[in-house]
């Protein structure tokens, strides 16, 4: 069977037979976010022969569960997806190492680089909550990883710290959210290394929590964010100096951050 | 608010909070100091400190409690990273605790049993299990600050170990005033005052550390 030949379609239905027999505990709502996720993962990993082409013949959907011991079955296989995963690790703390060095520009491609593996993070585990407040849960982990980006250390991997916070807010938010997440994310959390489709939001959380920051501080989010300003030209616009709006920019995500929690509680 | 606008906006805060390493030395060290100072003018040092501190069975309750409190400190500092929880192992502190339990047993053995209730009780343990407390709050609550800056995902896991370093270095300052070498007394009623703190610092660090 040839990987590249094999329909979306037949994707589908094999995924979702692979699923319901690899997570007897996922309840059927559970399954189209699982589907996504594995589809999310699948599309580009087939791309990565030979190791794709044995998966897709012999398992289709084995590389959902992403724990490689499961997944391969000859050390070959093994040694190809670790290959993969760490390529893409490394990429990840590259980019994190010159964000903190204070390029901007790594920083913000670490976080759309990382996004869409979150994203089908999150949807696994809240299919049943709709896209919309996924994205939601997406960027309330965006925020804290973020704010809490000291942590990680140039020596650690970056991996285990990105799925240690996302684990952590994912499930404070379904909880929050009045849902009880029942599947650990380490079955999830290597697979879903791949890029999701985009997928805007129309939820209004993080716009509503950013109407109730004061003022000043929302014009500055809002510019920078929605309008793509600079710092240098969000400054001119409200009369302060470039360092006076980083500041309030900072203090602003600080806030959001106790904004949402205290909103979602 | 789309993804990718937040991302924007987040990439342009380029205000970098401190590595918890230099947040925690910041405070923690102005902590130990005060509290030598504090033990140093309130109490007084032992007058036959240089002694004592070349006396194994005397020094060694001032390596146990400095070991526990150093190894519980780094401990804390794992766990103030998200993926400390799988990555920060207690079992240093274990070794420590059993190796007090060791002395103990030691202890008992060797001490005449007409002697044992004496050494255990001591003329001090009033001092001492005030003291020891007393002198843990800033060290703990440097530690809880330095916990709070970072990013636990076991919060109550991190205010035990942040307990266990505060109170453990600050046994180790009250050392350098008491004069009480048994084991049957230090280990008993130091341990006592450490476990009470670590006991209140795990029930404040579920609360507080929780981000």
């Amino acid at each position: 069977m040839g990987t590249a030949t094999l329909p979306d379609a037949q994707l589908d239905v094999a995924a979702t037979t692979y699923l319901s027999s690899h997570f007897p505990k996922a309840r059927p709502q559970d399954l189209p976010g699982l589907l996504v996720a594995a589809v999310a993962v699948y599309k580009p990993v087939r791309e990565t022969a030979p190791f794709v082409t044995h998966i897709t013949t012999s398992y289709p959907w084995g590389h959902c569960r992403l724990d490689a011991e499961q997944v391969c079955n000859n050390d070959a296989d093994r040694t190809n997806w670790n290959a993969v995963m760490a390529e893409q690790t490394e990429a990840w703390g590259q980019l994190l190492i010159a964000a903190n060095a204070g390029d901007a520009r790594a920083y913000a491609r670490f976080l759309q680089t990382v996004s869409p593996v979150l994203r089908g993070v999150v949807r696994a585990k809240g299919a049943g909550l709709g896209e919309a407040a996924c994205e939601d849960v997406l960027q309330e982990v965006l925020l804290a990883i973020h704010l809490k980006r000291h942590t990680w250390q140039p020596d650690a991997p970056v991996r285990p710290w990105l799925y240690a916070i996302t684990r952590y807010k994912v499930v404070d938010a379904f909880r929050a959210r009045g849902r009880k997440v029942d599947l650990p994310i380490e079955d999830f959390a290597e697979v879903l290394a791949a890029e999701a489709g985009p997928d805007p939001t129309d939820a209004a959380d993080m716009a509503k929590m950013i109407g109730m920051l004061d003022g000043r501080s929302a014009d500055i989010v809002r510019k920078i964010g929605l309008e793509g300003a600079s710092v240098a030209e969000t400054g001119q616009a409200l009369t302060m100096s470039d360092g006076a709006v980083r500041v309030a920019l900072h203090r602003a995500f600080k806030t959001l951050a106790i904004l949402r929690e205290r909103h979602v509680k | 608010m789309k993804t990718d606008d937040l991302i924007r906006a987040l990439a342009a805060d380029t205000v970098r909070p401190r590595p918890l390493k230099a947040t925690l030395m910041l405070c923690l060290i102005p902590s130990l100091m005060i509290a030598v100072a504090a033990v140093w003018l309130a109490l007084g040092f032992r007058a036959d400190i240089a002694t004592a501190l070349v006396t194994p069975v005397s020094a060694i309750r001032i390596v146990l409690t400095a070991v526990l409190g150093i190894a519980a400190m780094r401990i804390a500092l794992l766990l103030a990273r998200p993926e400390g929880r799988d990555t920060a192992r207690l079992w240093p502190l274990a070794v420590a605790g059993a190796a007090a339990l060791g002395l103990l047993a030691w202890a008992y053995v060797t001490t005449p049993a007409e002697a044992r209730q004496m050494a255990t009780v001591g003329k001090t343990i009033t001092v001492c299990l005030v003291t020891i407390p007393l002198l843990s709050v800033l060290p703990v609550a440097s530690l809880l600050y330095t916990l709070r800056q970072g990013a636990t995902t076991a919060p109550a896991r991190a205010g035990f170990v942040a307990g266990l370093a505060g109170s453990g270095l600050s046994a180790a300052i009250y050392a350098l005033h008491c004069t009480e070498d048994s084991p049957l007394f230090y280990v008993t009623w130091y341990g006592l005052a450490i476990m009470g703190v670590t006991l209140v610092s795990t029930l404040i660090g579920a609360r507080v550390l929780r981000w």
